[in-house]
């Protein structure tokens, strides 16, 4: 029986192609748009949230502004935030700006930013040529540099710097690597407890703190606010905790928010493809009434006059659902193309379009159905 | 004659509300009709034969009275009870046929036993047997507007019959026919009143009626036994 309905269906569909295709083409724009959208906005997140997974989640980067009173972090701070539980290393950032002389080349105001090994290891991935700084220089103050590739340029002209000895406020260092982070910064990186053989000082502007358990991490940014407050006596802005993985937690919130934003609007029109179909299903009832009541006639229930029509309202709005869905993801594979951002089918946009067009189909094609089922057979044997 | 009583009506009413007025389109119709009967209602329009044919066939309840069916009370059934009624026990011939348009002769046949639980071999079969029994062997795959009207009325005919039901209830068979092929559908009705059928026709039609063996006439909403044969 449920075999033979769904054959009905389909003739009558088929039969009746224009005036489907036409009804149908609501639901079909609405999965179309929630299925793209949704599938944009992943790819567009996944690549943005790569990005900074890159930078690394699983350090605090901390910014020290210091206060009039205590400007930086003595060792003795450092060894206490060393020892917050699940910290692994802490790594100080120096910088200070200088003169870099090659030869009879200069460049002026250049930041010289000085590391522990811990970042250098990070710059491994950066690396075009020579090696990163390493323990041992740091451990020996050796003065080796690594400098960025426009920095090469400038001073080299087109040659090699590795290997050659450049002076930075007049010190000499060997340039040892040479670096591209694909931001065009000059830049030259040398071991933190060198800057302080360059301008006498030793304040410490930023240090990232390296994480053993990246789940802890909300646990030790508190411990590590605590200890800031303790060194710094409460004083606001003296310092800054840049925390990757809560960066990333407020994208995701963001994003979802959007995608919620965008599958509201584009659901309005599956709300309008909806309304299509009852009033197609509404015209059918009414062209179909002496089938309805021969049906009737020949021992239809009720229901069974009703699964008749809502199966059909049903068919035609899976049928949308498919063609949206196909749509969909070839016009997300488009944009994707387009915008040059990654493009993978979106399990959730999918399963969201097949329950969308389903729930239309039963929403708007009950009240069709149901004024099918509740006509008056000799009614409707008489009018025809 | 002491013939089973198929179908028994006993002070049948039906009212129908006009604005405030109330009208009375069937006026305590009491009705037997034993097994084997061709039984013919001849009545001009308006005079309530339809409404009677509509509750005959559980289309329709009355306002008030009793229905019995086989014996069963089916006056006060439900929706539910009354589709089987109808789906078991009555087959339907209509004057306008009422043959899906886009279903072949068979498939047509074959949608008065969709909704009996029968199985799919078994109701091709009886969908066969009956299309095979009013002479449509041929038009099996035919839809109906490859057939002419006479055939389409058999295609109809065959739907009646083809769950075998109690009652045949015939609405102005000939209706919308022309008189030559009305004359052999009424042969056809003979040849199964012949065999043993059950048989109740309405018509406006003297001439019609004629092939019933009881004609009973109906006006303004009562009944008029009329031993028909000797009255052309």
């Amino acid at each position: 029986m449920f075999k033979e309905n769904i054959m009905m269906s389909l003739e009558n569909i088929v039969h009746n192609k224009m005036r489907v295709f036409l009804t149908v083409l609501g639901v079909i724009i609405g999965v179309t748009s929630v299925i793209s959208l949704i599938t944009i906005v992943e790819g567009a997140t996944s690549d943005i949230v790569e990005q900074f997974e890159e930078l690394g989640v699983s350090q605090l980067n901390v910014q020290i502004f210091g206060t009039p009173a205590k400007d930086s972090l003595s060792p003795q701070d450092l060894l206490d935030i060393e020892n917050i539980e699940n910290v692994d290393v802490v790594s100080i950032t120096t910088s200070t700006t200088g003169t870099a002389i090659f030869e009879e080349y200069l460049m002026e105001d250049l930041p010289v930013i000085g590391k522990d090994y811990t970042s250098f290891q990070q710059y491994e991935d950066d690396l075009i040529g020579g090696r990163t700084i390493n323990k041992i220089d740091v451990a020996n103050k050796t003065h080796v540099a690594n400098i960025t590739k426009e920095v090469e340029q400038q001073l080299f002209r087109g040659k090699s710097g590795i290997d050659k000895t450049i002076f930075i406020n007049g010190i000499s260092f060997k340039v040892v690597g040479i670096l591209d982070d694909g931001r065009s910064s000059e830049e030259i990186y040398i071991p933190y407890n060198t800057v302080m053989h360059l301008n006498g000082g030793n304040r410490i502007d930023s240090i990232e703190v390296f994480m053993d358990d990246t789940s802890k991490g909300k646990q030790i940014t508190a411990d590590l606010e605590k200890i800031l407050d303790r060194i710094f006596q409460n004083a606001e802005n003296s310092y800054y905790i840049f925390d990757i993985a809560d960066l990333l937690e407020q994208l995701d919130e963001i994003t979802g928010v959007m995608t919620a934003m965008l599958t509201g609007i584009a659901s309005i029109s599956l709300v309008v493809g909806g309304i299509g179909i009852m009033n197609m299903m509404l015209v059918s009832v009414s062209e179909r009434r002496s089938e309805i009541g021969l049906r009737k006639a020949l021992g239809a229930k009720k229901s069974d006059i009703q699964i008749l029509f809502a199966l059909e309202a049903i068919i035609i709005s899976i049928i949308g659902g498919i063609i949206g869905m196909i749509l969909g993801n070839l016009l997300a594979y488009l944009a994707a193309v387009g915008l040059s951002i990654p493009f993978k089918i979106s399990v959730g946009g999918t399963i969201l379009g097949t329950i969308f067009s389903i729930t239309v189909g039963i929403i708007f094609g009950w009240s069709p159905a149901r004024k099918a089922s509740k006509q008056n057979a000799v009614d409707c044997l008489r009018d025809s | 004659m002491n013939k089973n009583k198929i179908i028994e009506l006993k002070k049948i009413e039906k009212v129908y509300k006009m604005g405030t007025e109330n009208f009375k389109v069937l006026k305590e119709v009491d009705l037997i009709v034993n097994e084997g009967e061709f039984l013919s209602v001849l009545g001009p329009s308006g005079s309530g034969k339809s409404t009677l044919m509509n509750i005959l066939g559980c289309l329709d309840s009355a306002t008030t009275g009793e229905y019995y069916l086989n014996d069963t009370l089916v006056s006060s059934m439900n929706d539910r009870k009354l589709s089987n009624i109808r789906n078991r026990q009555i087959g339907f011939i209509f004057q306008s046929f009422h043959l899906l348009p886009r279903l072949s002769a068979l498939k047509n046949v074959e949608l008065s036993l969709n909704y009996s639980k029968i199985s799919k071999k078994e109701r091709l079969r009886r969908a066969k047997e009956a299309l095979d029994k009013v002479g449509l062997q041929e038009k099996y795959n035919y839809r109906p507007n490859q057939l002419s009207g006479g055939q389409q009325q058999r295609v109809a005919i065959a739907r009646a019959l083809a769950n075998n039901p109690t009652i045949l209830l015939a609405d102005e068979p000939t209706g919308a026919l022309d008189q030559e092929t009305g004359k052999q559908i009424m042969m056809l009705f003979e040849q199964l009143h012949k065999e043993g059928k059950t048989i109740l026709m309405i018509t406006h039609d003297q001439k019609i009626a004629q092939y019933g063996d009881r004609v009973i006439e109906i006006l303004d909403g009562e009944l008029f036994e009329n031993r028909g044969v000797n009255n052309v």
